[in-house]
């Protein structure tokens, strides 16, 4: 188990976004194999948290990969210059169908119709024998499934309890290979790591440069949030993140797209 | 004490003054403390005993149940400070302050001399069910595996259940022992045994004669790093939630809870440190 409690440990707490845990989980343990002074506490909520935490003083650093809520906007407006984002890596959601699908573009508001169960023949979509669309949706403690009913989905629609629910990427893509007239979202790495045939929304094709220059509308942007003004242990770490060597190499290796 | 201080008031500064010291001494400062009972056994054990000293003129209610109640209560202000034992989750309100003050954390051991050395979340959960009931199904030997649990009070068997096993029962066939130190001992003498132990009664256990190892989960070895980063699942995260309008005795006690005082004292208690 753990060994003695050092006095002379540093502790600093993390805290925010699920889409964000995974990676700083992993930048994270090698940070501590490379500090061993240095503990870090890492508490998986989401990205109001990771907000709240800072401008609360509660946590040293957030984990954020949606933009500052309204609400917590209008108190901290007078004082933004006191916090500040550190990019870490870029991602997306792909879309993607059937090999043999004729659908290669779709419109994001179609997609919200189609996910929420309104629109349910490919003929409306230009494939006139298509027949119905078959849904598959990643599980809903899946980073994916947050980002999607954000990103698509929106307040006011729900996934259609007809989509079929898959553990992980790969079992999505396969489950797609499989099933001409099915239709999956998932995160752009598997999609676009096995090949899959992913569909352009609004005329965009997901790519490194489209994502990080955020031209694709389904992209993702992965930040650290923390007081401007921050401890050097926290600005360590923060630089350790973003270094090409360290940080940037597990970004890549998870599928993230790194920066710069 | 307060006495002699309201007294010093009048010699110093005058009657005026002596009327206030004196009001001051017997307002004493509502606190009250509501949620989960993992919590709150951990303060009491020694932490709120410190406070009081130090806070004679706190007025302290703790009350045990669970998390979400402690949130309600928070909620339509019926207590100052909420405590938690499980995941944030994704809403919060935002005049809520959530200050993580420890983490709980549980081993799954076996003997030194088990082959077994890693379990997956699922088979744990199955050996713990009866499921189970042979180590050949684990990769040991073709014998009876024998479960070792505690009583349904102590705060391991609690985080086994809650965390692991997701709201479900250790099989009723497990043999009970009264203390971690039992467990260990059990566990220590029976290579064909399974149980489970906090993290404090693993370090009180450590002693040269038992011979005692926790199993990795999934692969994930149970060291600082994983527990910290909450990739060993067997762990459970402390909060203590107050509003943004709360009692200056309230923002105290916080204060204290994450001191070095306040740490060591809940280490002492059984938590790790956060701070």
């Amino acid at each position: 188990m753990t060994g003695v409690q050092s006095s002379s440990l540093k502790r600093l707490q993390i805290r925010g976004s699920a889409s964000v845990t995974p990676l700083i989980q992993k930048i994270g343990y090698q940070y501590m194999t490379d500090f061993p002074s240095i503990e870090l506490i890492l508490s998986k909520s989401s990205s109001l948290h990771g907000y709240k935490a800072i401008v609360y003083g509660t946590t040293d650093i957030g984990m954020v990969s949606s933009e500052m809520p309204e609400e917590l906007l209008k108190k901290t407006q007078d004082k933004n210059n006191e916090y500040k984002y550190t990019l870490i890596a870029h991602g997306a959601l792909a879309v993607i169908v059937h090999a043999s699908n004729p659908v290669k573009n779709l419109k994001l508001h179609d997609l919200k119709r189609i996910f929420s169960g309104r629109a349910r023949d490919w003929k409306e979509f230009g494939w006139h024998d298509g027949g119905n669309i078959e849904l598959y949706s990643p599980h809903p403690t899946d980073q994916a499934f947050a980002t999607w009913r954000r990103l698509v989905m929106g307040e006011n629609h729900h996934i259609s309890i007809d989509s079929k629910t898959l553990p992980d990427g790969r079992a999505l893509t396969q489950a797609v290979q499989n099933n001409r007239q099915s239709i999956a979202y998932l995160s752009w790495a598997p999609a676009h790591a096995t090949g899959a045939a992913i569909v352009r929304i609004d005329d965009r094709y997901p790519s490194s440069e489209t994502i990080s220059k955020k031209q694709y509308l389904l992209s993702q942007e992965l930040h650290l949030f923390s007081k401007r003004d921050t401890s050097d242990q926290v600005q360590r770490f923060l630089d350790y993140c973003i270094a090409q060597q360290t940080g940037q190499a597990i970004v890549r290796e998870m599928g993230w797209i790194s920066i710069g | 004490m307060g006495v002699g201080v309201g007294i010093g008031g009048i010699c110093a500064f005058g009657a005026a003054n002596f009327y206030y010291s004196l009001l001051s001494f017997r307002r004493r400062k509502p606190l009250i403390i509501g949620g989960a009972t993992v919590v709150k056994r951990l303060l009491e054990l020694k932490l709120i005993e410190a406070f009081i000293k130090y806070h004679p003129e706190a007025d302290l209610l703790i009350e045990g149940g669970y998390s979400h109640g402690g949130l309600i209560a928070l909620e339509r202000g019926s207590i100052d400070l909420a405590m938690i034992s499980n995941d944030l989750g994704s809403d919060t309100k935002l005049n809520f302050l959530e200050y993580l003050i420890g983490l709980e954390t549980v081993g799954l051991v076996v003997s030194e001399h088990s082959v077994v050395k890693d379990i997956s979340t699922i088979n744990a959960r199955k050996v713990l069910q009866r499921e189970i009931t042979n180590w050949k199904e684990l990769g040991g030997p073709d014998s009876p595996i024998q479960v070792f649990s505690r009583q349904d009070n102590a705060t391991a068997k609690r985080t086994v259940e809650q965390v692991l096993l997701e709201g479900g029962f250790i099989h009723e066939s497990a043999t009970v022992l009264p203390s971690s130190r039992a467990m260990a001992e059990h566990i220590s003498a029976d290579p064909l045994a399974i149980g489970f132990i906090s993290q404090q009664g693993y370090l009180s256990s450590r002693e040269p004669d038992l011979k005692i190892r926790p199993l990795s989960i999934d692969g994930i070895a149970m060291d600082q790093r994983s527990i910290g980063l909450g990739l060993y699942p067997l762990v459970r995260q402390l909060f203590l939630v107050i509003r943004d309008d709360a009692s200056e005795i309230s923002k105290k006690f916080i204060a204290f809870v994450l001191s070095d005082e306040g740490q060591t004292l809940l280490a002492d208690s059984g938590a790790l440190k956060v701070s």
